[in-house]
């Protein structure tokens, strides 16, 4: 991978210029089951940049009057659960502003995990992070391991191209590549030098049909991308996804550019791909959230809060700063 | 925090401030006027430029005429003239006289009285007894000289001069009494002069003097029937045909001493035999313009050509049938301007144009051809009298109905069709010396029109198809638009600055596009942002070096250069991405942790690449020539030494390199990719080297056995190749300056263009499809080319084709690097002239409003609509590329 140009704005979670209601003791030592609570650890040495926003946060007044430093939650279930991916004390950092705090979790394999929390939480980061995107941004410093079956993803002789191969991501907006819609499906194919026309086109069926995309494009898949609508594009994204066969699906917010119906459609998708595929999705729609994950991540500023499932999270959550979010009292 | 303040109310007005109103309507009207101004602008420039063209087209304009039903009779058709002001007809009668008519419509009786004088001699003594009946004359182009044959076989030769005075109040009182009478504008003939009263106190006189040399001896006493007498700076010669058959040529060669200025003269007189040809009426006797050759034609289309170089052993040459049609009788027969091209009119009112042309397989004894060049438009009656302009290769054709045409020989224009009137036929034609008008004798009287011949040269076909031009062997395409003689043939076509035009944007967009590209995707896909944003300004900088520089550099300092050490430069271009090929190879042998560690600086190990690749192609460039040129290419592509298979080698091996590219990854790389996932890196990249190695090696050994091959079928890339006049043949004679030169300037110049306009194109594809790519596993480069290109390809697109619109109308440097001949040639290593350097050489010197003005008016609005072609085309398939790309 050479250093990369590409002037990719910073994804919209990235941390507001002085993050104000950043208390310095909301970080906290994760570990991965959850300790005794009340445990408080005192803060790590933080990389240098975060006292500006120390400095500027003595001034500005708490939204959330209870965010005293607490180590984040993580449900004892979620201990039984073989995860595909780990993530150990992962910190990042776009130039000298730290976007995520010693974030720690594990990704079981088979289940819908999703990420929710405030915007500019860091949550979009750290899927990012997940598969290397991120390092196309300049000025991002990592710190920490993410393993992804065992295998560090941020080791130094790691081959980013084959890391990415082994995961499938699928954006905000859909983004379908401006050819024709069986090229879209097969493109992870056809990038392995894949030629055979037979197992192209079996591919292309097969995961078009798990992307619930076959009937309605079948007949026209020499069609272009572009003319699907937006709910089909966005289809078609997961079906390339799912094309590579990935260990893990990543999905950032993949239905925030959707209309309601299309949105539906995606969902019931992702449930009905919940068990073949490992997905970690980050979404703003609680409901989403509540409706189609079996464990749900809360994150804030940068910190993993309350990890379990879902139905916990959604109807009995642990801690407050978790309940005001959920119920939508900030947020 | 927790003081809620009441909103301030404001008073907010609905409607729209009169600023905004104003501004509005301002900028509404301003970029509506800008917006029709642009456009107003360039229809400006085509209106004007087909305005100043349009003329080219037309024919010739007739301002006045003149008529009278009286005019000389018994005149001698090969002798009539006109002077400059077109005041006066000037003609031979057979009874010996030389007579002037005043060219007037309302003064009949002029033109009855002549101002004639005796054909005398200026020594008397000599002066035959009763002038005897003349039976040939002819006249010696512009200047006054005139010889005459005589019925006794007597040939004389002599001027005719019209004497002009202007006299004042104190004219001398031998002005006869009619003339000082005279009203003021009106004419008469008295006492052997022509009077004209200008003014008050102003008359003209004008007299004809006749001077009359001693009789030349012609050996025979049977009347002189042809006659044609040809004035040259050494000297004359005078040739003629006796009733008898005898034809007697004379010249007079004079010599001056340059030491004590005496001058000698040297005559030789010799008969040439005709006897097997006196067949019927003979009709012409011409001498050509060297005064190397001369012919006779008779009435049945026989016409002999006599080598006359050496008087001493004239010899006939060769006999050609002028009549296609057996039923026809040839009737007229006239030199064109330069006495080297014959117009050749016949009983049916066909016209056609004959000269001599020297045909590498000619069989006559000077090796030469008279033949059929070219038919001129014609009509149904018979031609009687055929005139030919001073200035141009204009003649004047008159017909038995009375009809007169005015033809441009060469392009084959009719610029007017006239009529004499009354049907009868048109005995004898006479040009304006300045070609502005035409003089026309008939039974029923003369008559006389003022014209403007316009812009007789050209035509469409002349401009655009070949033209057999006179002393070519074929019809050939010519720019050559002047010369130093005066009866020089304008060749005005434009093919070959069209073809230099195209040919130098070949060379310039094969070296530009791929550099321009590749850099293009290298910055915007690959390059640190922090580094391009050094990178892009720099070579947008190159954009601004004014190309008068690159022009002049190219020309003086890279040509000489490149000419030294041209074997190097070939090699070069294939050298040079050769390293940097192997430097990928040798890159993927590194160890991986040493790889990741230097990747930050890979950069500097490309730039290292290139002087690399130059200096190895300075190093191996002698051994390639003297492997595949025999030691020496600029003597290889003279032709003059080695096999052209060395050639060959050079010209197959980007197709060689091509088709084993195509057979690896045909046939090797599915199988590569079956067995190298167990691999180890190091190993993968050893077979990759050796893949490389073994592809390099199968290029050098495609080309080799095609080169082979191809010479073995005899094909040479040395030429020649020619396509309808167009030599194709990509190697060939070395010229200092040449298109390959012009090739690196240009291609410098047009770079940046490209560059500009491909990167913007490219930055421009949304980052999300980048993300999707990336993340899909794919690797920068195979996201470069499999979704960021496609998906900027309009933008790329209209990169390439700016940048060729600027290489079709570039300037400068095409002036000054690429010597500025107009041939038709593919040959790299030879010059060429673009439409637009010929505009910039020939303007200055072109005469307004000429025919080589509008021409090259043309030229611009060829060019124009070339560009236009270029652009419109490019819009047309940019939209096809952006309409797939929609929706982004």
């Amino acid at each position: 991978m050479p250093p990369s140009k590409f002037a990719q704005p910073p994804p919209p979670e990235a941390p507001p210029e002085a993050p104000p209601e950043s208390p310095p003791e909301a970080t906290s030592p994760p570990e991965v089951n959850s300790p005794p609570q009340g445990a408080a650890a005192q803060p790590p040495a933080l990389p240098g940049g975060t006292s500006s926003s120390l400095a500027t946060s003595l001034h500005v007044g708490h939204v959330v009057t209870d965010a005293d430093p607490k180590p984040p939650v993580i449900y004892e279930t979620l201990r039984h659960e073989d995860n595909v991916l780990e993530i150990e004390k992962f910190n990042l950092w776009y130039g000298p502003k730290q976007a995520l705090f010693d974030v720690t979790m594990g990704v079981p394999r088979g289940k819908v995990t999703a990420l929710i929390g405030p915007s500019g939480c860091g949550k979009s980061t750290l899927l990012r992070s997940v598969n290397r995107i991120n390092d196309l941004i300049d000025h991002v410093r990592i710190d920490g391991e993410m393993k992804l079956l065992g295998q560090s993803i941020y080791a130094r002789d790691v081959d980013v191209i084959q890391l990415r191969k082994r995961m499938g991501m699928v954006f905000q907006k859909p983004n379908p590549f401006p050819m024709s819609i069986f090229e879209n499906v097969v493109y992870s194919l056809r990038i392995d030098g894949e030629r055979r026309r037979g197992v192209l086109a079996q591919v292309c069926e097969e995961s078009l049909r798990s992307a619930a995309l076959w009937d309605e494009v079948k007949d026209r898949l020499t069609e272009s991308a572009l003319s699907l609508s937006g709910g089909q594009q966005q289809r078609l994204c997961i079906a390339r996804a799912i094309a590579a066969e990935p260990e893990i699906l990543l999905m950032d917010e993949p239905c925030s550019a959707l209309d309601p119906i299309a949105t539906g459609r995606i969902e019931d998708l992702i449930a009905s791909l919940k068990g073949d595929y490992t997905i970690l999705m980050v979404t703003h729609n609680m409901q989403q959230a509540s409706r189609s994950s079996d464990y749900t991540v809360f994150m804030y500023l940068g910190n993993l809060i309350e990890y379990g499932p879902t139905i916990h999270i959604f109807t009995n959550p642990r801690l407050r700063q978790t309940e005001d979010y959920i119920t939508g009292r900030f947020g | 925090m927790n003081v809620n303040p009441q909103p301030k109310k404001h008073r907010h007005s609905h409607g729209t401030r009169p600023g905004v109103r104003l501004a509005d309507t301002t900028a509404k009207t301003l970029i509506t006027l800008g917006g029709i101004g642009t456009i107003v602008a360039v229809c400006g420039v085509l209106v004007f430029l087909l305005w100043v063209v349009m003329p080219l087209f037309g024919g010739a304009s007739i301002d006045s005429q003149a008529s009278n039903s009286t005019g000389p009779k018994d005149i001698l058709p090969a002798y009539l003239a006109m002077d400059d002001p077109q005041q006066l007809g000037l003609y031979l009668t057979s009874a010996g006289q030389a007579g002037l008519f005043r060219l007037a419509a309302n003064a009949p009786a002029l033109s009855q009285s002549l101002a004639s004088a005796p054909v005398a001699s200026t020594s008397p003594a000599t002066a035959p007894g009763p002038t005897p009946t003349i039976t040939a004359a002819a006249a010696c182009g512009q200047n006054d000289a005139v010889a005459v044959g005589y019925q006794n076989g007597a040939i004389r030769l002599g001027r005719v001069t019209v004497v002009s005075q202007l006299l004042g109040p104190d004219a001398p009182d031998a002005s006869p009494l009619e003339a000082r009478n005279l009203p003021v504008g009106q004419s008469i003939a008295a006492d052997a002069a022509l009077w004209d009263r200008l003014t008050d106190e102003k008359w003209q006189r004008r007299t004809l003097k006749v001077e009359m040399d001693d009789p030349l001896e012609t050996g025979s006493d049977q009347p002189v029937v042809l006659l044609d007498y040809l004035q040259q700076s050494s000297g004359h010669l005078v040739a003629a045909l006796t009733a008898d058959g005898q034809v007697v040529v004379e010249s007079v060669r004079q010599q001056r001493n340059m030491m004590t200025g005496k001058t000698t003269q040297r005559v030789t007189r010799a008969n040439l035999p005709t006897h097997a040809h006196v067949q019927g009426k003979p009709i012409f006797l011409g001498v050509f313009g060297l005064g190397d050759g001369l012919v006779l034609a008779w009435e049945d289309g026989s016409l002999l050509r006599y080598d006359i170089r050496d008087l001493q052993k004239p010899a006939l040459v060769e006999t050609v049938d002028l009549l296609a049609d057996p039923q026809a009788r040839l009737t007229a027969l006239h030199f064109v301007l330069g006495r080297n091209s014959l117009v050749a009119g016949d009983s049916k009112g066909q016209l056609s144009v004959w000269f001599r042309t020297k045909p590498p397989q000619a069989t006559t004894s000077d090796g030469a051809t008279f033949v059929l060049t070219r038919t001129l438009p014609g009509r149904t009656h018979a031609v009687t009298a055929i005139a030919s302009s001073y200035r141009r290769r204009l003649v004047a054709v008159g017909y038995a109905d009375g009809h007169l045409d005015l033809i441009h020989v060469t392009s084959g224009k009719v610029l007017a069709s006239l009529d004499v009137g009354a049907d009868q036929p048109v005995t004898a034609l006479a040009m304006a010396p300045k070609d502005d008008g035409i003089l026309a004798l008939s039974a029923s009287g003369w008559r006389q029109w003022r014209i403007d011949v316009g812009y007789p040269e050209v035509t469409f076909n002349s401009i655009f198809s070949p033209v057999w031009y006179e002393g070519y062997n074929q019809p050939v395409h010519v720019w050559q638009s002047s010369a130093a003689t005066d009866d020089f043939e304008p060749k005005l076509g434009l093919i070959p600055l069209v073809f230099g035009s195209l040919k130098a944007t070949l060379y310039a967009m094969l070296i530009a596009t791929p550099l321009a590209l590749l850099a293009a995707i290298y910055t915007s896909e690959f390059l640190h942002p922090r580094v391009k944003a050094r990178v892009k300004p720099t070579i947008e900088l190159m954009a601004s070096l004014p190309s008068v520089v690159l022009g002049f550099l190219a020309g003086l300092v890279i040509a000489p250069f490149v000419e030294n050490v041209i074997p190097s430069v070939l090699l070069g271009l294939f050298t040079v991405p050769l390293v940097f090929l192997a430097g990928a190879i040798v890159w993927h042998l590194l160890p991986y942790r040493l790889t990741l560690r230097l990747d930050s600086q890979r950069l500097w190990f490309l730039l290292l690449l290139l002087p690399l690749g130059l200096v190895s192609a300075y190093l191996l460039g002698p051994w390639m020539e003297l492997w595949l040129f025999a030691g020496d290419l600029h003597h290889w592509l003279d032709g003059q030494i080695g096999s052209p298979a060395g050639g060959w080698v050079l010209l197959l091996m980007p197709l060689t390199a091509l088709l084993t590219v195509m057979l690896v990854t045909r046939w090797i790389d599915p199988w590569l990719r079956e067995h190298s996932s167990a691999w180890t890196r190091a190993r993968a990249a050893r077979v990759n080297a050796l893949r490389f190695v073994c592809g390099c090696c199968l290029t050098v050994l495609l080309a080799l056995s095609g080169a082979y091959l191809l010479t073995l079928l005899g094909w040479d890339p040395r030429g020649p190749w020619t396509l309808a006049g167009i030599d194709l043949a990509p190697m060939q004679t070395y010229v200092q300056r040449n298109a390959l030169i012009v090739g690196f300037a240009m291609g410098f110049a047009v770079i940046p263009i490209i560059y500009t306009i491909a990167d913007d194109a490219l930055s421009a594809v949304p980052d999300h499809l980048r993300s999707a790519s990336l993340g899909a596993g794919a690797t920068p480069w195979q996201t470069a080319v499999r979704v960021i290109i496609p998906t900027a390809m309009s933008g790329l697109f209209s990169a390439v084709m700016v940048g060729l619109g600027r290489a079709v109308g570039e300037t400068m440097i095409v002036l000054m690097a690429a010597g500025n001949t107009p041939v038709l040639k593919a040959n790299i290593f030879e010059g060429f002239r673009t439409l637009s350097a010929n505009i910039a050489t020939e303007m200055p010197e072109a005469v307004r409003n000429s025919t080589h003005y509008r021409t090259l008016f043309m030229t611009a609005l060829v060019l124009f609509i070339l560009t236009f072609i270029i652009n419109t085309l490019a819009e047309a398939v940019r939209l096809r590329f952006r309409k797939r790309a929609f929706q982004l």
